[in-house]
């Protein structure tokens, strides 16, 4: 008789895959079922998003105050985006703000601690969003995951210095490749990035939008042999 | 994680690239877990299909705090659960429809990988209904105890019991067949 590891090692390898006849039957009569928005798919394939969302403590870990997008912000046009308030994340510690615009929907997490008037801060963030389409923002770093030699997390970090003077740092995220997804995966990077510093790899340099980067690049290894590497980007003009 | 809940904003906002997103992403996954859970490809497609459109059509009005790819686990159970009680009332049950050893191969388009996983497939489908269940969806829906627990509405020692029972079962069914 099998032992039950094995018993299970067999049913967990039943594998049913879709051909792609299947996949394009189910997909026809999706897409159907959602009215023609279909259509909606080519036009926002290439809007121009930034996004951060509404997620537990937890999850605020991946990406701090990040921007998450699928590319950076530079749209050129003269309607800028409304930002509106959506509430806070669900464990309260964050202020969720809700963009509609022609550069694309968004969500912008705030520090709950960092917000103090929430409708100033709603107008800075409007503010940030003129100025980055402008381009006038300053890159003050960068970092790279890269999970077996694939980059699959990249986030900018910024500078704005606003009309009245006062600066806002706020990282945006370039990429999100979803190899976090597994939440084990992340807690366990996250587990040996606090352990300590990483396999140090060197640095190298690299010109990021414009400007010479110095990154500092540290290998970590996963128990499951997954490989990751961290880079720390900083300007060379700036050390 | 972290994907799933921006896919879950963008789908209520109406966004079609989440709602493909979310399909490539959990299809084969769903596929599985209903082919695991009925022993029926053409059943499989049909549940995962009516998932689906179902999904879809809730659009705006989705509302959904916890984990997506449980949520949509769920919705496979209780469509292969209507569809396993309709064929009872028809008097046929799923073990009854192919022997456990069969040259039978599924018609194009539902392809399973191999041989030994067509012979678990059907050993599982000799399963009770809610060891089979718990089974699948433990091993091929990667759900926890306690989540398939909530979900059968029964204590956890009633599900890790009928956990165990089902691998003992299977165990036995499969003997000397691999």
């Amino acid at each position: 008789m099998k032992p039950a590891e094995e018993i299970e090692r067999l049913v967990k390898q039943i594998s049913f895959k879709a051909s792609h006849a299947m996949d394009e039957h189910l997909w026809t009569n999706i897409a159907r079922a959602g009215d023609g928005r279909t259509e909606e798919l080519a036009q926002d394939h290439r809007n121009i998003r930034r996004f951060i969302m509404r997620m537990s403590a937890k999850r605020i870990a991946i990406a701090a105050l990040a921007l998450i997008g699928a590319g950076a912000i530079t749209a050129v046009g003269v309607n800028v985006g409304r930002i509106y308030y959506w509430g806070t994340s669900a464990d309260g510690t964050h202020h969720v703000f809700y963009t509609k615009g022609p550069s694309g929907d968004g969500f912008t997490m705030m520090d709950a601690n960092g917000v103090t008037d929430v409708e100033q801060t709603r107008r800075d963030l409007e503010e940030m969003q003129n100025l980055s389409q402008q381009g006038k923002k300053e890159l003050l770093r960068v970092e790279e995951t890269a999970i077996n030699g694939t980059v699959d997390m990249k986030m900018h970090e910024y500078k704005y210095t606003l009309a009245d003077g006062r600066t806002h740092e706020i990282r945006e995220g370039a990429k999100w490749g979803g190899g976090f997804d597994d939440k084990q995966r992340w807690q366990e990077w996250r587990q040996l990035k606090e352990a300590g510093p990483g396999q140090d790899l060197g640095t190298s340099e690299a010109t990021v939008e414009g400007r010479l980067f110095s990154f500092k690049r540290a290998k970590y290894v996963l128990g499951d042999g997954t490989e990751i590497i961290w880079s720390v980007g900083t300007p060379k003009d700036g050390q | 994680m972290f994907e799933d809940e921006l896919l879950k904003l963008k789908f209520k906002a109406g966004r079609v690239d989440a709602l493909q997103r979310i399909y490539e992403k959990y299809r084969d996954y769903l596929l599985t877990l209903a082919m695991a859970l009925s022993n029926d490809g053409a059943t499989a497609e049909d549940v995962v299909h009516d998932v689906f459109v179902s999904f879809t059509q809730s659009g705006s009005k989705f509302q959904l705090h916890g984990n997506l790819r449980a949520y949509l686990a769920t919705c496979v159970v209780n469509r292969v659960r209507d569809r396993i009680r309709a064929r009872k009332r028809q008097g046929r049950t799923l073990d009854e429809q192919m022997p456990l050893e069969s040259d039978f191969d599924p018609p194009d388009g539902r392809i399973l990988s191999d041989e030994r996983s067509r012979l678990v497939a059907r050993a599982l489908a000799r399963l009770p209904d809610e060891q089979r269940e718990v089974i699948a969806l433990h091993l091929n829906g990667q759900l926890k105890l306690r989540e398939i627990a909530r979900l059968q509405n029964v204590p956890l020692t009633t599900v890790r019991g009928r956990y165990r029972h089902g691998i003992d079962r299977l165990r036995s069914i499969l003997n000397g067949r691999l």
